[in-house]
């Protein structure tokens, strides 16, 4: 044993019991302390837990919104640019040729391999609006508004994968765990009409995409913000219907009773899960009344029926794109709708961006075009955002296992288009360029981090200020990034 | 620089300004400790006076090494120079004089000299002052101390009187290029190592001229010409560059800035110019107004202030059923519209809206069974800005309530009942953007000369005829 070691033990044998007892005092009046004063940390840091009645956080929004509303059309999958709106003729000329070796050094693609073979576009672009827009015969309604929207023709991105990219569109952020540009935006707005959820989701096209329910999640943020997925055909919310031989009245009393039981174990526990699950609860009895009643597209009159394309009973992108519109009527702030047909690779017939891409575009062209004209007429254009967009673009190149004669293009997060339309974008606008093959953005480039502070921007936000302090740190949709596009906003 | 100067004999001359400190502290204390000594009850202290000014000495001595180490460094008006450093070593030669006299080895003059010793420390106070003071000079520059000073005492000091601040610019076109945009970038990003004694590079950035005049590696302006266009070429390039622009990590020109300053050196950089008087392109304006500080898309909310709604009339209004916010928490303006629950005008009294007519700017009362009754109520709300009345039973009889509300920009009437008579009234409304006229009875007719009188009004009248 050495000195020191003796000295420990020294120290040590003289830890009576009676010095036990003493440190006691204190060291349980501090764990005491600690649960008065309750483990969050909202008594020191305040701002995002003092919750107003009508649902705001404190301070927000920081400047009078432009948007009110926000309808994200998410085309899952990734559709191309270069059959739709950016125009390349030089890649018409190319077409068949190999791709030069330079091109594809370094770089990476989910798909291609070796030297593919340029691909020229498979649609005819015409000029068309006042804007002289270059749109292609694949969205032959679309030209009517194309001097309604801004188009973003140099959006680029980080991913090159369905699933991450998806989720760096919806969230910011390619991993898991972060919440959705919706649950961002009532977080910070709250929700208009109480007795609908503030962030409504609606799918078609088939399957889910492959990013999940995660790119509606609400992440790190209470789970109140999360989207709340609608289906269009049969009952729009699953199990809110009353049970068999249970009334309006019973089923009120029991939501009370377990509501009453919640509070009381939040009142032991503090989780603040709790508290999300009575406010689902009563959301829910509410809804029971009011979403069947905005989720039935009947009551619509035959011209707008007419207008959208839509097939009532069933599920489309167009019944989609008329709910849509009627939420955002009701008062409901973020509508995320996701078309799930634009992976275009080519491997099977219909898969290409030739006939296939062309009829999935007959899917979505009257629609998409229908929900700009109607809300204009109705006044709610002027305050609703409407964001079209794929997670990325397809290469100019040509995939390796496309069939003969299917026309497949490779994901590619280089250089993709997006349009947005209303709540003070420019009209009839385009903005950024790409080179002659449509590869890569040369001019006015826009990441996905300047879209979301450019929508957070309409919708009254500092994206560098609406933040939420999880793990220790305050955390952005945009991370550290992220520059508003102020060239696109009237 | 005639001299190779070694890393090290700049490395500890930069710690001058720290070891500055260090004699002006010491010898202050020397010289009130000899000045309050004199007096019979702080006799005590005086033993201490030798040992004091001894360290002073030193300090000042080690002070007056450093700081020629740091005059090799270069960069510096080399008249200040001058005068601050054969200032500071008459300082240090004073103290060490004044410790001569004061310790116990000079007993001879001590008579004269005990006596006398207090003008010795007033010399040295204002040495200390004077040496101060030019060094203060040579770091911060000469305008540094009195930039801030009030008018008369700067006039006192023999500067001219604070320049008068250039008028607020409300609108893009009376800003001046370079007097608003261009100069005060540059004395923000530039002048404060480009000014007359600091000097960095031989470059002075304060007047147009001196911009044109350049320094030691050739002219920072050429007038149109990009490429050789120092001021520009040094900001664009990478942060990590040697060359790069502003240095020592200061926070460099951000992407409106630097097109600004291309704009208006491809432009032949005026010296003085109103924006009036070019045609600004593309994305050009919003950049100038961003600089400017003007909003770009004109804010929804009304520029002036208006007083806290009183709390007691919100709770009326809320009572009613109504949703009554404020839009954002700075200002008291506030939006109202119908509760979600199905319930209209026929069931909530619009009356209670009026004590807050100075406050709401905001309307949506769409699908709430509005009256023309109920518009004599809206018509005094005359601060509306936004007000939406779609799909309600109005008439051109209820519009003519409306004539007072001059500050309205959007205005929704589709599915109302108004006529081509009733959108005659709307004519005088000054602000009016846009206006929304789908399912009502307005004709073609009806607009057309409607548009002769208001071509700025934007009409929607819907892509569906409801009719068919």
């Amino acid at each position: 044993m050495n000195i020191v070691e003796e000295a420990i033990f020294r120290r040590a044998a003289y830890n009576s019991r009676r010095h036990f007892l003493k440190k006691c005092t204190s060291g349980l009046g501090a764990l005491a302390l600690g649960s008065l004063m309750g483990c969050e940390k909202a008594l020191l840091s305040g701002a995002k837990d003092e919750k107003s009645g009508a649902g705001f956080v404190k301070g927000l929004p920081h400047f009078a919104p432009k948007a009110k509303n926000v309808i994200f059309l998410h085309m899952a999958g990734g559709p191309s640019h270069l059959e739709l709106f950016d125009f390349k003729p030089e890649l018409q000329k190319l077409d068949g040729q190999d791709t030069p070796k330079s091109l594809m050094e370094g770089k990476n693609f989910a798909f291609l391999k070796g030297t593919p073979k340029l691909l020229g576009p498979r649609s005819n672009f015409s000029r068309v609006g006042d804007s002289g827009a270059h749109v292609s015969d694949y969205l032959p309604n679309f030209t009517n508004v194309i001097d309604e929207v801004t188009l973003l023709k140099a959006m680029h991105t980080d991913e090159f994968n369905h699933a991450p990219a998806q989720l760096l569109m919806q969230t910011g952020n390619a991993r898991l765990g972060s919440p959705s540009l919706g649950s961002w935006t009532i977080y910070g707005l709250g929700s208009e009409n109480e007795n609908l959820p503030g962030f409504v989701v609606l799918t078609s096209g088939g399957g889910s995409i492959s990013a999940g329910k995660s790119a509606w999640g609400s992440g790190f943020l209470p789970t109140v913000h999360q989207g709340v997925q609608c289906r269009s055909k049969g009952e729009p919310v699953l199990f809110l219907s009353n049970p068999n031989k249970i009334d309006d009245h019973l089923r009120k009393r029991s939501i009370d009773i377990i509501n009453e039981i919640n509070r009381k174990e939040y009142e032991n526990v503090a989780d603040p899960e709790i508290l999300s699950r009575i406010s689902q609860y009563e959301l829910a009895f509410k809804m029971q009344a009011t979403v069947p009643d905005v989720m039935n597209i009947q009551d619509e009159p035959a011209y707008i029926h007419e207008m959208y394309g839509t097939d009532p009973g069933e599920s489309s992108f167009a019944n989609n794109c008329l709910l849509a519109r009627r939420l955002v009527e009701k008062g409901v702030r973020f509508v995320q709708l996701y078309d799930n047909r634009w992976d275009t690779h080519g491997v099977g017939e219909g898969n290409g961006v030739g006939e296939g891409m062309k009829r999935s575009c007959e899917a979505i062209d009257k629609p998409m075009t229908a929900l700009i004209q109607d809300l204009k007429q109705r006044g709610l254009l002027d305050e609703t955002l409407v964001i079209w967009g794929g997670e990325f673009g397809r290469t100019p190149m040509m995939e390796a296992r496309t069939g003969v004669g299917y026309d497949g293009r490779d994901h590619h997060l280089e250089a993709f288009t997006m349009w947005m339309a209303g709540a003070g974008v420019k009209k009839g606008f385009s903005y950024g360029e790409t080179d002659e093959i449509g590869y890569y953005g040369i001019k006015d480039r826009v990441h996905v981090h300047d879209l979301h502070a450019t929508i957070l921007h309409q919708l009254g936000f500092d994206h560098e200020k609406l933040t939420y302090e999880f793990q220790g740190r305050n955390f952005r949709l945009t991370d550290v990034h992220g520059k508003v596009i102020h060239d696109i906003l009237a | 620089m005639l001299l190779k100067v070694s890393d090290w004999v700049i490395f500890l001359g930069r710690f001058h300004p720290l070891a500055v400190h260090l004699p002006i502290g010491i010898l202050l204390l020397a010289a009130i400790i000899a000045l309050i000594s004199r007096k019979k009850r702080f006799r005590v202290l005086a033993p201490s006076l030798d040992f004091i000014l001894l360290l002073g000495a030193i300090s000042a001595a080690v002070a007056c090494m450093l700081g020629y180490m740091l005059s090799w460094g270069g960069d510096y008006n080399t008249e200040v120079l001058f005068w601050h450093q054969w200032a500071g070593i008459l300082l240090t030669m004073v103290s060490f004089f004044l410790y001569w006299t004061c310790s116990r080895s000079a007993p001879i003059l001590s008579g004269f000299l005990v006596r006398n010793s207090h003008f010795g420390f007033w010399i040295m106070l204002l040495l200390i002052a004077y040496t101060g003071h030019l060094g203060g000079n040579l770091t911060h520059g000469s305008t540094y101390l009195l930039q801030y000073a009030p008018n008369p005492l700067r006039v006192l000091a023999g500067l001219e009187p604070k320049a008068a601040p250039r008028p607020q610019i409300t609108v893009l076109d009376s800003a001046d290029v370079f007097l608003d945009v261009v100069y005060p970038l540059i004395q923000s990003k530039c002048q404060s190592c480009h000014n007359k004694d600091k000097m960095k590079g031989e470059l002075l950035l304060t007047t147009y001229d001196e911009m044109l005049k350049g320094g030691e590696k050739g002219p920072s302006l050429v007038i149109g010409d990009l490429e050789n266009s120092l001021m520009y070429q040094r900001v664009i390039l990478p942060a990590s560059h040697d060359d790069y622009m502003p240095a020592e990590g200061k926070p460099g020109l951000n992407d409106d800035e630097l097109e600004v300053l291309k704009w208006w050196i491809e432009n032949d950089a005026p010296p003085s110019m109103r924006l009036a008087r070019v045609e600004l392109e593309g994305n050009m304006p919003g950049k100038f107004k961003r600089l400017l500080g003007l909003t770009t898309s004109e804010s929804s909310l009304p520029e002036a202030k208006v007083a806290a709604a009183d709390t007691t009339h919100i709770r009326r209004t809320r009572e009613q059923g109504f949703i009554v916010k404020k839009i954002i928490p700075e200002s008291n303006y506030l939006e109202v519209r119908l509760p979600f629950t199905g319930q209209t005008l026929k069931e909530l009294n619009i009356e209670v809206l009026l004590p807050l007519k100075d406050q709401i700017v905001w309307m949506d009362l769409s699908q709430g069974e509005v009256g023309d009754e109920d518009l004599s109520i809206i018509g005094q709300l005359n601060r509306l800005n936004k007000l939406n009345l779609a799909n309600n039973p109005i008439s051109d009889a209820g519009i003519v309530h409306l004539s007072d509300l001059k500050k309205l920009r959007y205005f929704n009437l589709y599915g109302s009942s108004i006529s081509d008579r009733g959108l005659g009234i709307l004519k005088g409304l000054g602000e009016l953007q846009s206006l929304y006229l789908w399912q009502t009875q307005v004709t073609d007719a009806g607009i057309e000369s409607f548009k002769k009188e208001r071509p700025d009004i934007n009409i929607i009248m819907g892509q569906v005829d409801f009719q068919k």
